[in-house]
């Protein structure tokens, strides 16, 4: 058995008994941490990838969930459709978001996404009667995925992996594609990607809505999981979390970005009886891995020196 | 082939770290009888707003914490001795469940008593209702609670839709007010309060002079106290949390508005009010279920919070979570008075076999197997001279769900 | 009524545009947003506060103590943090401000987050009245603080050399460097200055209200919408663009029948972004948006 093999066969191991052997509390740490990683990596496409900085995952994880739960709870979807619909969604305002990718640059687009992702919970909370407003509103329990009850927490263990597992291959295959080594053109340098052909527009445009097709489908799936959405959940601090979750995970790297996901759920429970460290540890975690660590945690090798992709002509 | 690439490995190698120290949790159940008990030590807990942005409400957490090592401090409940974990789930709706099943299955607490925050007790209401642990007076007064009946959840805080009933009424009746208006904070605790007041005033056949919502955090309410003040309104109900109530008293006098004020007991406690203009003060009624700090019979939480929370400070919140855990306290007692050993029915029985139950923090508590919403009655108080003073008796709560 | 909504509303406008100015003298010399903006004011807040009512220092004499803390704060973050990174791309410097957003918001709750309190007022003075409105003391500081502010930075970048050494690296960072200016000291000079100010605004907003570490949030989101309006290069822009949305929501808060406050100001925003990204104020860019 070749080494790759083993080591894959291994870690499937670990992950298949992995909710057998811990209580419900580390089950739904768990779910909630590999929806985190489903979002991170969905914005390592476009900012790890494509270049392009975001702080809009937060809303497409938010429309995502509301679009799920409000399209079972009120017209009696079932599931399955009910988070394809998410996906489409949150597609079509992915790629809405990313028409202004195309005038505005670094910070400027930082400040849009930032301000769309603050938008979407207040359009959520001016539809009382649809999104339950700022009371919140229950996926009814009635929803099953293909007979699986995601309130089982282990059922939702498994589905989230298998999706993680599928995305990551999507982006292992994206990355070795003509799309792929578009969008690094573009991150390296928007005029050399022009100057050979490259339509940068499109590419843009397709990296958001990737994103945001990814972001929603975690949303759609993290919604029957947790039973219950609440705006308040969904707030500016959370597409600040999604951001900082890539840094520290490692920007571009896939792998960074599913650790990074699990850092930033894994960190404030295991300091949930500490006061407010678990703020002030993961906002210095952050600033010490951007300027020691710029590859991030993935990139744990390269300690110390700066990564040459990251640096922009000014 | 790229799975030779470092970053995969480390990948791996981080995930299966990640696996093995899950599974290096304590978290396997070998059956108790009833868990949360050992021999005559009890294991409680509760989440708590520990950090996140409402951190003034884990005083309420710490009042009842407070009373727990009081208690053990004095022999205990029949010699029982209470452990009271809290744990912190930043007042975030997302993190609740994690805490509770924390609680649940790691901690494996009898019982959750004072679980601080509306849409985090909200948030996990199925769940704690599906494991079937008792939820003894949850700080949150929230319909959703009480409204279907739940086995094992019994609140003590009112029901918000009934407080601000309560408040409509004795601005109508008390206070002969003929024009009514609220402000409120646009979330789902402000729009409890505005359906309240909005019921009661249609029982006496009026309307809302005018409904004002305010985003939390707002700092500016100049514009929101000029239209309360342009519809003509004599009193106005503040529904928000407690950030609000100062600003919008300051913003009043500003533009020399003084209607009469109606707001909740926790903007009476002396922090707050020693903000407000006196003006603005002397036309202000708060209402309470709870006893003042310094009244006679609550030494021994005066006492307690030195101790033990010093950092909570003595006031209406940590008050709260002192009375609350007494409701639990109570019913616990109760309970192994009668010689049975702690068990989830038992302590069912022991709330449901409470009728008009009086002593120093709560007053005619009665619950019902099918009424858990324990309080009949508040009553409202007022500053004079300085001093906070009860300004009617205990009145009913009017029942406008 | 509108008088009233409109003197209002430059109030709290004078507040968004104090910390705006602080947003865009940072991006102008170091090209990043800062966006641990308001978790620095307010952290400096409670500095003062804890200088005021622990350590009984006269207001006077505490507000102008908080302030060179300020300024020596946002140098030290400037120094430590921001100056490793600044070179490399926006995706990094955006990083670590968060970063330090998180860190600072984290300290403040840890320390004061648990309780209620209140803040001195610069005056009790009851204002003044014209034509029967009253404005406040309070409003007349804080407005009387943007008139300050604005004057002084005014001099300093019209009529100073380091105001001058300020403007050319704003305009062309290598070439002032080229020329000998000391583009670092620059750098962590206007940071400091960006602190000075945000802890100004933050001093001055909270005796209206109740101190709570979060209580900038809201101010901060509307200093972005406010220099997103005004343009991330003009200081003019940032006072106006703040004035602007204070008014504006100060008159949508007074006759909109809900809270269509954040409806508003996202609204002016997006118009702004479809149709002039760069600002009002700020000069025509290039296409990339950013120097």
């Amino acid at each position: 058995m070749s080494k790759r093999v083993a080591w894959l066969v291994v870690g499937a191991a670990l992950i298949a008994v992995f909710p057998w052997g811990v209580g419900s509390y580390v089950d739904y740490v768990a779910c909630l941490a590999l929806t985190y990683s489903l979002i991170t990596v969905s914005l390592n496409w476009v900012m790890g990838y494509a270049g392009q900085i975001t702080l809009g995952q937060g809303g497409f994880f938010a429309v995502g969930a509301y679009v799920a739960t409000c399209a079972v709870a009120h017209y009696g979807w079932a599931l399955p459709a009910a988070i394809v619909l998410s996906a489409v969604a949150t597609g079509v305002l992915g790629l809405l978001l990313g028409v202004p990718a195309l005038r505005l640059q670094g910070h400027y687009l930082a400040l849009t996404t930032l301000f769309f992702s603050l938008a979407v919970p207040e359009v959520i909370m001016a539809l009382p009667s649809l999104t339950g407003g700022s009371n919140g509103i229950n996926m009814p329990g009635t929803a099953t995925l293909f007979g699986l009850h995601l309130s089982n927490l282990r059922a939702a263990f498994y589905v989230l992996v298998v999706l993680l597992v599928a995305i990551i291959l999507v982006d292992r295959t994206m990355l070795k594609s003509k799309l792929g080594r578009a969008f690094m053109a573009i991150r390296d340098s928007e005029t050399a990607a022009a100057s050979v052909g490259i339509p940068i527009a499109v590419y843009k445009i397709m990296a958001f809505t990737a994103s945001g097709v990814v972001a929603g489908l975690a949303g759609g799936l993290y919604a029957p999981i947790a039973g219950y959405l609440n705006p308040a959940t969904f707030d500016l601090w959370l597409s600040i979390y999604f951001f900082a979750a890539l840094i520290v995970g490692g920007l571009g790297n896939v792998y960074g970005a599913v650790i990074g996901g699990i850092i930033v759920i894994a960190l404030p429970q295991l300091f949930s009886q500490v006061q407010n460290v678990s703020n002030i540890l993961f906002g210095g975690i952050l600033v010490v891995v951007l300027l020691a660590l710029p590859g991030g945690i993935a990139d744990w090798p390269r300690l110390g020196t700066g990564v040459r992709w990251l640096r922009r002509p000014r | 082939m790229q799975y030779r690439n470092r970053s995969f490995r480390t990948g791996l190698a981080v995930l299966a770290a990640a696996v093995g120290l899950a599974w290096a949790f304590p978290a396997w159940s070998f059956a108790a009888t009833t868990q949360g008990v050992a021999g005559k030590n009890v294991s409680l807990g509760a989440w708590a707003p520990e950090s996140g942005p409402t951190t003034v409400l884990f005083a309420t957490s710490e009042g009842a914490a407070a009373y727990f090592k009081w208690v053990n401090a004095h022999g205990g409940i029949h010699g029982y001795h209470f452990n009271f974990t809290m744990v912190n789930d930043q007042y975030n709706p997302a993190l609740t469940p994690a805490a509770a099943r924390r609680l649940v299955t790691v901690d494996k607490v009898f019982a959750i008593v004072a679980g601080t925050g509306t849409p985090s007790s909200v948030a996990v209401l199925s769940y704690i209702t599906g494991v079937g642990i008792p939820s003894i007076a949850p700080a949150s007064g929230d319909p959703s609670l009480t409204q279907p009946v739940r086995k094992n959840i019994y609140t003590v805080v009112p029901s918000y839709v009934n407080e601000s009933a309560f408040q409509a009424q004795y601005a109508v009746t008390h206070l002969h007010s003929k024009s009514v208006a609220i402000i409120y904070q646009n979330d789902d605790i402000g729009k409890t309060g505005l359906a309240g007041v909005t019921k009661m005033l249609a029982l006496h056949g009026m309307k809302p002079a005018t409904a004002v919502p305010f985003e939390p955090g707002t700092l500016a309410f100049i514009p929101y106290v000029a239209r309360l003040k342009a519809s003509g309104a004599q009193t106005v109900i503040i529904w928000g949390s407690i950030p609000p109530f100062v600003p919008i008293l300051k913003a009043a006098e500003s533009i020399g508005y003084r209607p009469t004020w109606i707001t909740y007991a926790f903007d009476a406690d002396p922090s707050v009010v020693s903000q407000v203009p006196p003006a603005q003060l002397a036309n202000t009624y708060f209402d309470s279920w709870m006893p003042l700090p310094d009244d006679q019979g609550m030494a021994d939480y005066r006492q307690a919070i030195k101790q033990y929370y010093p950092q909570a400070k003595i006031g209406l919140l940590s008050v709260q979570g002192w009375c609350l855990a007494s409701v639990f306290g109570s019913a616990f007692a109760d309970m192994v008075a009668r010689r049975a050993t702690p068990s989830w029915s038992g302590l069912e029985h022991a709330l449901n076999g409470m009728k008009h139950f009086s002593n120093a923090y709560v007053h005619d508590l009665t619950f019902s197997p099918t009424n858990h919403q324990g309080l009949p009655a508040e009553f409202v108080m007022k500053y004079e001279h300085g001093a906070i003073k009860k300004v009617t008796p205990y009145l009913p709560l009017p029942v406008v769900h | 009524m509108l008088a009233t909504l409109v003197v209002a509303g430059l109030v709290a406008g004078a507040i968004y545009a104090l910390v705006g100015l602080g947003l865009v003298i940072i991006y102008r010399t170091s090209q990043v947003v800062n966006f641990a903006q308001g978790d620095v004011s307010t952290l400096l807040t409670f500095v003062g506060f804890t200088l005021m009512t622990q350590w009984g220092i006269p207001y006077l004499a505490a507000f102008a103590l908080t302030l060179v803390i300020a300024f020596l704060f946002g140098i030290l973050v400037e120094r430590t943090v921001i100056r490793p990174v600044a070179a490399r791309s926006p995706i990094v410097a955006v990083g670590v401000t968060l970063g330090v957003a998180l860190v600072l918001n984290g300290t403040s709750t840890w320390r004061w987050g648990t309780q209620v309190q209140s803040f001195p007022a610069p005056t009790s003075a009851a204002g003044i009245t014209v034509g029967g409105m009253t404005v406040s003391g309070g409003s007349l500081v804080i407005l009387g603080a943007l008139a300050l502010s604005v004057v002084a930075l005014v001099t300093l970048f019209g009529y100073t050399r380091i105001g001058l050494a300020m403007r050319a690296t704003s305009e062309d960072g290598n070439a002032a460097e080229l020329m000998g200016i000391n583009v670092s000291a620059i750098s962590g000079l206007s940071w400091g200055l960006a602190a000075v100010l945000g802890a100004t605004a933050g001093m001055l907003v909270s005796p209206a209200i109740t101190l709570t570490p979060n209580q900038l949030d809201l101010v901060v989101i509307r200093s972005f919408a406010a220099v997103v309006v005004g343009g991330f290069t003009s200081t003019l822009g940032a006072v106006v663009g703040g004035l602007f949305i204070g008014v504006v929501e100060s008159i949508v808060a007074g006759y909109a029948p809900a809270d269509l406050t954040n409806v508003a100001m996202f609204v002016i925003v997006l118009v702004v972004l479809v149709f002039r990204p760069q600002g009002l104020l700020a000069a025509e860019e290039t296409r990339k948006g950013l120097v």
